[in-house]
């Protein structure tokens, strides 16, 4: 009823530009709580507001001048964090009571009202929001709308239903396809889950002797889900019998630990939410890469933020407890003036973001989730290629920080839970979002994929989450256990804690909701956000559960921990579910066929250059080469004051490879970071394109100052179509680099996630079907531990007079897949790629570091030498005189295994005495011109080609 | 100049996030520094009696949902008023950073001031360095003249009601301006920072915790190369050590 509540109306004062609100919220008493509300509420330097009850109206004005109002708010049900505040402000005051339910809307006041509902769309997302142009005027009076409820209405609310499974594998496919059918006969959506899955659930359950519950199916399609159990990453192959992950990556991490000794670094690998290395004596590093593609393809901004989040987590999750330090990004995308119009179904009824409207939310969704953290985001790359348009691959990790040993003596990489402790649940409520993510994301985006699937995220309750696990309650031991509530949501973290005690009990009736109605089954797979699971001594129990309502964080005792050897869940006392751990856990390995090596054809080799200044200037400019910086200072990069290496170095302030940071600014550590991918050389041999991704993640790396000794690797593989043979090939040899690459320089891979569909199939505006598969994209990330921050080095050229040494294997004459190769349009197929350069040797390099012989440093990458000898020129505000006698193809080969380093004059014997394969080909000169093998480059036309993008796009 | 070291009070909470950095700036000063969730210190605002020192650090409270720094300021007006007005009338010193001086300038510190931090200019977040010239006079920045500070908000413009410019710049409270022709927010009168209460109170947008040490600074790199060669080393600390020293100094 209207007179329930009352409307808080803030608009931008007459002259301001800045955004509203439209709040309603339960009725206000009376005048003086409209006015107390307006005191918290409005500025009254900028803004003007009015409070609207059924018993009238409280202004700073009583009138305001008619203007035109775009009006965004959540759908029902949707996370709504501005309402949450408003509310906790007003509960504060004591105007509203605690826990009030609102609703919040966004506004706009737009001077004119021609194209205001094109204005008005491009604000919005209609999967997850509504918008609506009004006025000022019809704003300005008491509307008495109620809030938008959700009103769950199913036939199976609070219903646990028995599963008939069909006989024929036809009608089990299609089961699989549309999911449980409810009580209506509509399918739940898709389970993901293949023939063979299917037959050993029915074969389980006729053994038994029973039907499986709606539960049980979900709980199963969600932990075998490729995107939980990477089932194509431990499939049986072909020259990998044991999987890829066994064979290659942990196989690889195995025999470097191995030859590394007793001067091992691994503290916890591929066992926990992320990887953990040493730091120094006391401390570990942690990190995790993880990637957010399927729900950024269909709500960028809220995907992408929640990949941020839902990474921190992983952080937070790990271990004990570790403190995020660094946040890391990054985007493979279609470029932003890619005009094409895609859509889900054939009518046309549901679009996908335009290429614009995908990269502005993706970029902001990583800025709100990383700031609003207070986590510095220094490290990330751009990747800009036609095949993204359908699905964007959106990378988010996050470097953490943990003690190794509790105050009470627990080593804080181990869990420890035991039976009989409780599963406390703490954080956000659970709804309808984010239901069916993992299935969701294992399979191709199309017409059928879930909106429910995207999920809205909420930074600041996980921040409040996170400053009371990390910062108050780990180091007082009340906690025995925790992990993140990530994909698959209650069914993965507690299946999962579960395995440690062998079973656990789940009262899915105690667990918070964020409106009544859901299902037993939703409220077990819900990927809601800002959620944890822990176990805890029961004794402590209350304690948790007191200091976590002080910070204004909801924590519930959900169920317990047993060691029964069985998962279940009841509702209401009814049984809703008893699955076995050993058959959960056991999901069948897939065997699957490999295509053979494709035959190489002949290559002419022989392109047809412009000159080296062109070449150059042209090469600066590209998309994939070009400045970012406002992008980048978008980013809190400082936060935390734990800045080393900065991502913009030098006086001109270039974006760098290598970041660095010391988290600690009493002690003398520091951590590095650096990312490497070549998904467009991955197509055409990806066994050289994972070996030069490693290399260059580590020459990165040593670069900066680091030494492979204490340095560790992450692989992201983004696949497409991956259970095709072709794509399972190019799948295997990747796999097969980063083990070649690792167990040559003996850095172990410690964490990793894959994605292996990242496909749409869809349709364009004219109906017609469209496939667009991204490229098969192998992410290598890298992190190295600093013994003394000291060590770190710049990529800028220091002072005119340097020697520049060329340190490493000389470039290949190997255009192909090159940065180059595309601005020009070269046909790629005759040119030859670089191959797999697997045995570089860094250590005369790393001890001249030590010894700070080195003024600045850069891993020749994309672009190859002239690139980088560009960019360090550049930022340095200063040139060069090269006479380093390459072909032009050479200048620009991205072939792997080569630093290009500045030393001055005084040090330089000594450099080359510990560096024996430098090379010096030239000197820094402070001049506008670079001269390379004798043509003249003008400094000042590179830089404009390099600075061409940052007027506007990518700094929007 | 008590002779004990005086003690700071660094608040925390509710998406304020950079009170470790600030509490560390403090006692490498010399301030014993001591973080508060606001939730704890509502509870037992006796704490604050105890104090010389009050910061309001950076970060996002509440997410600047319902705009930068209202939903905490509301709860400080509303739960420690009196302790805040208290500190500040016995000659104790405050200081909000970013998001910290965004809810100082809506607490009652500044009541009437006419003053706010609006949307920056050009409408995206800005996270960068900038020179700032010191252009008033304030017990926080005694013996500075010009410091460089990183800047890190989306809401860090100063805008003022009619006349209240004037007023603060006759009060002597124009304390902090970006150096050069314009502010990189767009705030008026090239404004970084302000202040009341004769000086103690300052609000300042950019950073000065994250510019403590050398290697924070963009150029160190280089500076540390060309030292190197002459045979020098540099500082540990940059000038913005001074001040928190000046804090400590006064309290």
């Amino acid at each position: 009823m209207s007179q329930d509540w009352s409307e808080i109306v803030i608009l931008p004062a007459e002259g301001q530009s800045g955004p509203g609100l439209r709040l309603t919220v339960p009725a206000l008493a009376d005048e003086a709580a409209a006015l107390s509300a307006l005191g918290a509420f409005v500025d009254p330097v900028t803004e003007t507001g009015a409070v609207f009850s059924a018993w009238g109206m409280v202004a700073r004005e009583t009138t305001v001048p008619a203007r035109t109002v775009l009006l965004v708010g959540p759908l029902p049900g949707v996370t709504d964090p501005i309402a949450k505040t408003a509310l906790e402000v007003l509960a504060d005051l004591g105007l509203v009571p605690e826990g009030a339910q609102g609703y919040a809307e966004r506004l706009r006041v737009e001077d004119s009202a021609t194209g205001a509902p094109a204005r008005l769309a491009g604000l919005f997302n209609p999967l997850i929001e509504r918008g609506s142009v009004t006025g000022t005027q019809a704003l300005w009076r008491f509307v008495g709308a109620e809030p938008p409820k959700v009103r769950l209405t199913g036939a199976d609310v609070g219903l646990v239903l028995d599963v008939d499974l069909p006989d024929s594998d036809e009608a089990l496919l299609a089961f699989s396809r549309q999911g449980v059918p409810g009580p209506d006969g509509k399918g739940r959506g898709p389970l993901g889950l293949g023939l063979s899955d299917l037959h050993a659930i029915r074969d389980h359950f006729t053994a038994l002797g029973r039907k499986p519950t709606d539960i049980e199916i979900e709980t199963l399609a969600q932990t075998w889900s490729e995107h939980c159990k990477h089932r194509l990453f431990n499939a049986d192959l072909e020259g990998a019998e044991g999987g890829l992950f066994k064979t290659f990556i942990a196989g690889a991490t195995k025999k470097v630990r191995a030859a590394r000794g007793k001067d091992d670094i691994c503290l916890s690998v591929f066992s926990d939410n992320a990887g953990g290395i040493v730091f120094d004596d006391d401390y570990l590093v942690c990190d995790k890469v993880e990637t957010h593609n399927s729900p950024s393809a269909l709500d960028p901004y809220g995907g992408a933020m929640t990949g941020v989040v839902g990474v921190n987590r992983d952080c937070l999750g790990f271990g004990q407890g570790a403190q995020p330090i660094l946040n890391r990004y990054g985007f493979c995308l279609p470029r932003y003036d890619d005009p094409s119009l895609l859509f889900r179904d054939k009518d046309g009824d549901s679009p996908l973001p335009s290429a614009r409207r995908l990269i502005d939310g993706v970029i902001k969704g990583i800025e709100d989730g990383g700031n609003q953290s207070g986590i510095p985001t220094p490290q990330g790359f751009l990747v800009f290629d036609d095949r993204y348009r359908g699905k964007p691959l959106v990378f988010a990790g996050t470097v953490g920080l943990m003690p190794r040993v509790l105050p009470d003596g627990r080593d804080a990489t181990v869990k420890g839970t035991q039976p009989g402790d409780a599963i406390v649940m703490v954080g956000g409520r659970v709804g309808k979002d984010g239901i069916h993510g993992a299935t969701f994301s294992s399979v191709a985006l199309d017409e059928s994929s879930p909106a429910t699937a995207v999920q809205i995220g909420d930074p600041i309750t996980q921040k409040r989450l996170s400053d009371a696990l990390i910062f108050e309650l780990r180091d007082r031991g009340l906690i025995r256990a925790l992990t993140d509530n990530g994909a698959g949501g209650l069914s993965s973290s507690i299946g999962e804690m579960a395995e440690e005690t062998g079973g656990a009990e789940i009262w899915l009736d105690r667990v918070p909701l964020k409106y009544p109605g859901l299902s037993p089954w939703e409220i077990w797979i819900s990927e809601a956000q800002e959620r944890m699971s822990l176990a805890v001594k029961p004794e402590n129990v209350q304690a948790v559960i007191d200091h976590f309502a002080t910070r204004g964080v909801e924590a519930t005792e959900i169920g317990q921990f047993t060691d029964t050897g069985t998962l279940v869940a009841t509702f209401e006392d009814r049984p809703a579910m008893a699955l076995e751990m050993d058959f959960l856990h056991e999901a069948p390995r897939l065997s699957l066929p490999v295509a053979t090596k494709p035959a190489e054809p002949e290559r002419l080799n022989a392109p047809v250059l412009p000159d080296l200044a062109q070449c150059l200037t042209m090469l600066m400019g590209q998309p994939n080469m070009r400045g970012r910086t406002p992008l980048i200072r978008r980013y809190d990069h400082e936060v935390q004051a734990n800045s080393l290496l900065k991502p913009l170095q030098g006086v001109n302030a270039l974006h760098a490879d290598a970041t660095a940071i010391r988290p600690l600014l009493d002690r003398p550590g520091a951590v590095a970071v650096t990312q490497s991918l070549f998904p467009r050389l991955t197509e055409r041999d990806p066994y050289a394109a994972a070996v030069n991704a490693v290399d260059l993640s580590l020459r990165q790396l040593v670069a900066m100052g680091a030494t492979l000794d204490r340095a560790a690797l992450l692989d992201n593989f983004c696949w497409c179509s991956a259970d095709q043979p072709e794509r399972l090939y190019q799948l295997r040899e990747a796999a097969r680099g980063c083990h070649d690459a690792a167990v040559e320089q003996l850095v172990p891979f410690v964490s990793g996630k894959d994605s292996m569909f990242n496909d749409f199939k869809g349709f364009d505006a004219q109906g017609e079907p469209v496939a667009v598969s991204a490229l098969p994209t192998l992410l290598i990330s890298a992190l190295a531990v600093l013994p003394d921050w000291t060590r770190a080095v710049s990529m800028d050229f220091k002072a005119a007079g340097d020697v520049i040494f060329w340190v490493g294997a000389e470039p290949e004459e190997a255009l192909a897949r090159s940065e180059l190769a595309l601005a020009l349009g070269l046909d790629d197929e005759a040119l030859v790629a670089p191959s797999a350069r697997v045995a570089a040797d860094y250590s005369g390099f790393e001890a001249a570091t030590a010894q700070g012989l080195v003024a600045s440093a850069i891993a020749s990458g994309w672009g190859g030498a002239a690139a980088a000898l560009a960019r360090s020129a550049l930022a340095g505000g200063l040139s060069a005189n090269v006479r380093a006698d390459w072909s032009a193809q050479q200048w620009f080969s991205e072939s792997a295994g080569s630093l290009l380093v500045t030393v001055a004059p005084p040090d330089a014997d000594a450099f080359t005495s510990l560096v024996p394969q430098a090379r010096a080909i030239g000197t820094v000169a402070n001049s506008d011109t670079m001269v390379l093998d004798g043509q003249a480059v003008s400094t000042a036309s590179v830089l404009a080609a390099y600075r061409s993008d940052e007027s506007g796009e990518i700094s929007r | 100049m008590t002779t004990a070291q005086p003690r700071a009070l660094v608040l925390s909470g509710h998406g304020l996030n950079c009170e470790r950095e600030t509490a560390f700036a403090l006692t490498q000063a010399g301030a014993t520094a001591e973080i508060h969730h606001l939730n704890d210190l509502a509870q037992n605002a006796s704490a604050l009696d105890a104090a010389h020192i009050l910061a309001v650090p950076g970060g996002f409270s509440f997410g600047d949902h319902l705009g930068a720094g209202k939903a905490y300021a509301s709860a400080l007006n509303a739960r420690l008023d009196d302790g805040i007005r208290a500190l500040v009338e016995r000659g104790g010193l405050v200081l909000g950073i970013c998001n910290g001086a965004q809810v100082l300038l809506k607490t009652t510190l500044f009541a009437g001031a006419g003053v706010t931090l609006a949307p920056n200019a050009g409408g995206a977040y800005l996270c960068q360095w900038e020179r700032l010239d010191v252009t008033a006079r304030s017990p926080w920045l005694d013996g500075l003249t010009a410091f460089d500070c990183p800047i890190a908000h989306g809401e860090g413009r100063f805008t003022f009601a009619s006349g209240a410019l004037e007023a603060l710049k006759a009060a002597g409270g124009d304390a902090l301006r970006y150096a050069g022709d314009a502010a990189p927010n767009g705030a008026a009168d090239r404004l970084a920072g302000i202040t009341a209460h004769e000086g103690r109170v300052l609000a300042m947008m950019p950073h000065p915790e994250r510019a403590l040490l050398s290697h924070h600074h963009p150029d160190f790199h280089r500076q540390a190369a060309l030292a190197r060669r002459e045979g020098r080393v540099l500082p540990e600390f940059g000038p913005s050590l001074q001040l928190f020293q000046n804090a400590v100094a006064a309290a």
